[in-house]
């Protein structure tokens, strides 16, 4: 049992340490309840698109995928695009998504090429490359808008008619468009999930049960126990308490957001039961023996990358929509690092990532996001303080889940050796 | 017979810049039949299934001469996957599993059963869902035709190392086409019973009509299995013929083979005093990866050269690199009685033993570095000879150097335009020379030489093993050689000690007869000494 207790410890080490911080963090930062939810929840539907782009590349063994940043700016192509022919509101985000999509595919193809030419050190290339394609970036719209490529919307330009102006802003029908077509309260929303979540349980149970023409097994239908489990607690609270319940109905959550992650969501299992998924999986474990077995390594390891990239262009369009705009040239920059960051405190590794991992880093990272300047302002009269710890802590977990990594698997391998002696 | 070979090779024969490495193999194999090909190492059976499997290799060296003939047609195989689609499976000596996936889905991969779906239909086949019953039932299916109970949802990782070779079989059998297959040394990793279970499976794969071709050091399990058996030699097919017309001891005398003459062999007639031990193995184990030993138990005698042989990947190059702390090890190991902290750096160096490493460029030698710095750096290190006091800080003495670093070359008859030429400039031979050096100038006790003679020529190969004998009688230096070339150990050694499977097999005479050595190394324990 103690072992157990040890080994779960020694895998779960930095969601823990996250857990405990963000506790220390909401009671230090003392604010109600209904603004640390608000802006959790807001948070969330802002980033987790980001973040689930990175999971598909981990499973082909390439590790985090820093060149989501590449993905970020097909996006904020789009939108400059959709602003210079002035379309606003939901068209907006259409049209640049749509314009988007082939960008992302092609930057995505090219860095799975050069990926594959650089093989073992996906992370690294993918930061670099990051760095080298704001580079060119920057020589479109700094230099090259304007002078060489004409823009019809003046407003865009710089006054000297050379270079895009920063940040761009959407305008007031833009902004929100995709939160703002459908919104409900987050206690209704809460109500909502729980009532799918126990009919999903309710099917799944329902179909096997047919599928393989048995009885209902009690024993094994545990998640449904813990749904109905959840939805009583919920309606409990809800019920007993008033700043809860207060709380719940002052946040609003975007549906149609909500939707589209649920179906990248869908979409990301569903990919993890085809052909492709088991092929993405197989190069990821092993790829030589996957080659031997006649799976094309290299084309996997692409495909793997152009989804990360459309859904990572995806993931930054809904983020500008609900900022309302973005820093033309730095709006990208901290995509990557942010992103794996929080996906790792979710309890991923450079080997293994899922949903649950994806939302609960989100969670997690955000809540830290928002209570560290904030306890940082009570505790030390400083907001710097908590702004400079947030920043801190965002690369101080890439780095020790990165060691972590490394570490558990030298363990690994001492155990198993251990084991091979005794045997 | 009346039926139509599967497989004939007709007259193949591959040279690798210049060096015949096959000459004229030509045999068939007819459905059902069991075909053992023998050999020792380097004796070009992996050039052949190469071949077989159109690798890469092959044709980067500029392809191969002669013919297969696969079912009566002439083929050109020139990838993997094509030799796949004919119909030929190959069962490896490593596993090549998928550790996280099942077994079954291990056992169909890239061949799995899919439902097809809306979303495949319009954007590619491969985005169909995984059948995962059809797939678990294709799977225990052919675990069922192996006579197998293992379970299909299981995570290959948490199998038993001794099942996961029948995972493979089940993989190659579950392909409906096929035809011919190649285990390569596949009973390497089993246990007794487990292998005497593979050998059943194996035959049961063979009368379901299924050619197969099998590669094995483990004569026994040749006799047993084995309709036919084919002996390779340096390139050459010495020899084919019914298992039944022929013995163990025919196959094991083939397979070493060449003769060597009583009087080429130097030490075999000197006496030691079996008393005076000098280092004393006692149950060492390296893990070395890719040549693990394990339980050596070993004594060696003060003076004498003792070879070390057998088989690549059995374990005999671990001993000398885990003394040297290189990889790690367990046991004891005496030095004059006195136990040595191998598990430390540099702590057999420190006890006047010295090491000419198998891997000359990458643990050997300095490659961008003059042959002078090359050969006194390990004393340097140990001893800190060739410095210089300057206050606190030491500074290298090259005038000191020099005058060892010349005599060395002109001993050992380095062919370089002086001192300081670039070691990464040298031949083969003469880089190999400078590691002897390197070794020799530390002043050792014990020197122990790994494979010394690997690619370099033969007058440098003569040079250097006559200096090694010559050390051994001048200067007392006791020598522990290992090497694969077992003519080689014979010709300077006073015993041959043969490593198998990790474990001493036997210690002999230079002078016992070939198949007393091919039967140690094939793993059969023989008198001791």
């Amino acid at each position: 049992m103690g072992r157990q207790m040890k080994k779960f410890l020694i895998n779960n080490a930095v969601t823990i340490l996250f857990v405990i911080i963000c506790i220390i963090g909401i009671i230090l930062a003392n604010q109600p309840l209904s603004y640390i939810l608000g802006e959790i929840s807001s948070r969330l539907f802002r980033n987790l698109t980001l973040i689930l782009a990175l999971i598909i590349p981990v499973w082909a063994g390439m590790g985090m995928n820093f060149s989501i940043v590449v993905g970020a700016m097909a996006a904020e192509i789009g939108i400059i695009a959709a602003t210079n022919f002035s379309i606003s509101g939901v068209a907006c985000m259409a049209v640049a998504f749509l314009v988007s999509i082939p960008l992302s595919l092609v930057f995505g193809n090219l860095t799975g090429r050069l990926f594959n030419k650089t093989r073992g050190q996906e992370m690294i290339t993918g930061m670099i490359l990051g760095f080298f394609a704001k580079g060119i970036y920057d020589l479109v719209f700094m230099f090259l808008c304007g002078p060489v490529i004409p823009i019809k919307n003046k407003a865009m330009l710089l006054t000297n008619g050379i270079g895009l102006i920063t940040p761009i802003d959407l305008n007031q029908e833009t902004k929100k468009a995709i939160n703002n077509i459908w919104k409900v309260t987050l206690d209704k929303a809460l109500y909502f999930l729980f009532f799918v979540l126990i009919a999903v349980q309710i099917v799944l149970i329902v179909r096997k049960m047919v599928k393989n023409q048995e009885k209902f097994q009690w024993k094994k239908a545990y998640k449904l126990y813990a749904s109905i489990a959840g939805l009583i607690v919920y309606a409990v609270i809800c019920h007993t308490s008033e700043t809860v319940l207060f709380a719940l109905r002052f946040t609003d959550v975007p549906v149609v957001t909500g939707i589209i992650i649920a179906i990248v969501c869908v979409l990301i299992t569903y990919l993890s039961r085809t052909k492709l998924g088991s092929d993405i999986n197989a190069v990821g474990q092993n790829r030589a023996i996957a080659i031997s077995m006649g799976i094309p390594a290299d084309k996997v390891r692409i495909i793997a990358v152009m989804m990360s990239t459309l859904l990572a262009a995806l993931g930054q369009l809904i983020f500008i929509q609900d900022i309302g705009n973005f820093a033309t040239y730095t709006a990208h920059e901290n995509v990557g690092t942010f992103s794996i960051a929080a996906l790792l405190v979710g309890g991923a590794s450079i080997k293994k990532a899922n949903i649950g991992q994806a939302i609960l880093g989100a969670l997690l990272f955000h809540t830290m996001f928002i209570v560290a300047p904030l306890a940082g302002k009570n505790l030390f009269d400083n907001a710097q303080y908590g702004e400079y710890f947030r920043v801190f802590v965002c690369y101080a977990v890439i780095a020790i889940s990165l060691a972590l990594h490394a570490w558990k698997q030298v363990m690994a391998k001492r155990v198993a050796e251990e084991a091979e002696e005794e045997a | 017979m009346a039926e139509k070979a599967v497989l004939h090779f007709k007259n193949i024969k591959k040279s690798f810049s210049g060096n015949l490495v096959l000459d004229g193999v030509d045999f068939d194999i007819y459905p059902g039949q069991v075909v053992a090909l023998a050999g020792e190492n380097g004796a070009g059976k992996s050039t052949l299934m190469n071949i077989l499997f159109g690798m890469s290799v092959i044709q980067e060296t500029g392809g191969y001469e002669g013919e297969i003939e696969f079912e009566g047609q002439t083929v050109k195989i020139s990838s993997p996957q094509e030799a796949m689609e004919l119909g030929i499976g190959m069962v490896h000596q490593e596993f090549m599993l998928i550790p996280g996936f099942t077994v079954a889905r291990n056992i169909k991969l890239n061949r799995e059963n899919v439902t097809p779906t809306m979303i495949g239909k319009f954007v590619g086949r491969s985005l169909d869902l995984l059948d995962t019953r059809q797939i678990v039932e294709d799977a225990s299916e052919a675990l069922e035709r192996l006579g197998m109970e293992i379970n299909p949802e299981e995570i290959v990782e948490k199998l038993p190392v001794g099942h996961m070779q029948f995972v493979e079989i089940a993989r190659e059998i579950d392909k409906s086409n096929l035809k011919l297959l190649v285990l390569d040394e596949p009973t390497a990793v089993l246990t007794e019973s487990e292998a005497d279970r593979f050998l059943e499976c194996i035959r049961q794969v063979a009368d379901e009509g299924i050619a197969v071709i099998f590669i094995s050091h483990r004569l026994d399990e040749t006799m047993k299995l084995a309709d036919k058996v084919i002996i390779l030699r340096d390139g050459q097919m010495v020899f084919e013929a019914k298992t039944k017309d022929t013995s163990k001891n025919q196959i094991a005398e083939l397979m070493v083979g060449r003769k060597i003459e009583a009087d080429s062999m130097v030490n075999v007639n000197r006496q030691f005093d079996d008393q005076d031990i000098i280092l004393d193995l006692q149950h060492f184990s390296v893990n070395m990866p890719g040549e693990k030993c394990r339980d050596i138990s070993l004594k060696v005698r003060r003076g004498e050269i003792l070879g070390i042989g057998g088989l690549a990947g059995h374990g005999k190059t671990s001993i000398s690199n885990g003394i040297f702390g290189m990889y790690p090890a367990r046991g004891t190991v005496l030095l004059d009685g006195q136990a040595l902290h191998y598990e430390k750096n540099g702590e057999a160096l420190k006890h006047a033993m010295a090491f000419v490493s198998e891997d000359r460029k990458g643990v050997g030698l300095l490659l961008d570095e003059p042959i002078s710095l090359n050969m006194v750096y390990t004393d340097m290190r140990t001893h800190g000879s060739y410095l210089k006091k300057r206050g606190f800080f030491t500074q290298f003495d090259e005038k000191a150097a020099e005058k060892s670093v010349n005599d060395m070359i002109k001993e050992l008859d380095i062919r370089c335009t002086s001192g300081k030429q670039l070691v990464g400039r040298l031949s083969g031979g003469n880089q190999q020379k400078v590691c002897v050096a390197r070794a020799l100038l530390t002043n050792p006790k014990i020197l122990f030489v790994s494979e010394p003679t690997r690619g370099i020529d033969i007058g440098a190969k003569q040079i250097l093993l006559n200096y090694l004998v010559k050390i051994n009688k001048e200067l007392g230096i006791t020598i522990i050689m290992t090497s694969s070339e077992l003519n080689e150990l014979r010709t300077i050694c006073d015993r041959i000690a043969i490593v198998s499977s990790g474990t001493v097999q036997g210690i002999l005479k230079p002078d016992a007869p070939n198949i007393e050595f091919a039967l140690l190394m094939s793993g059969e324990k023989g008198g001791r000494e």
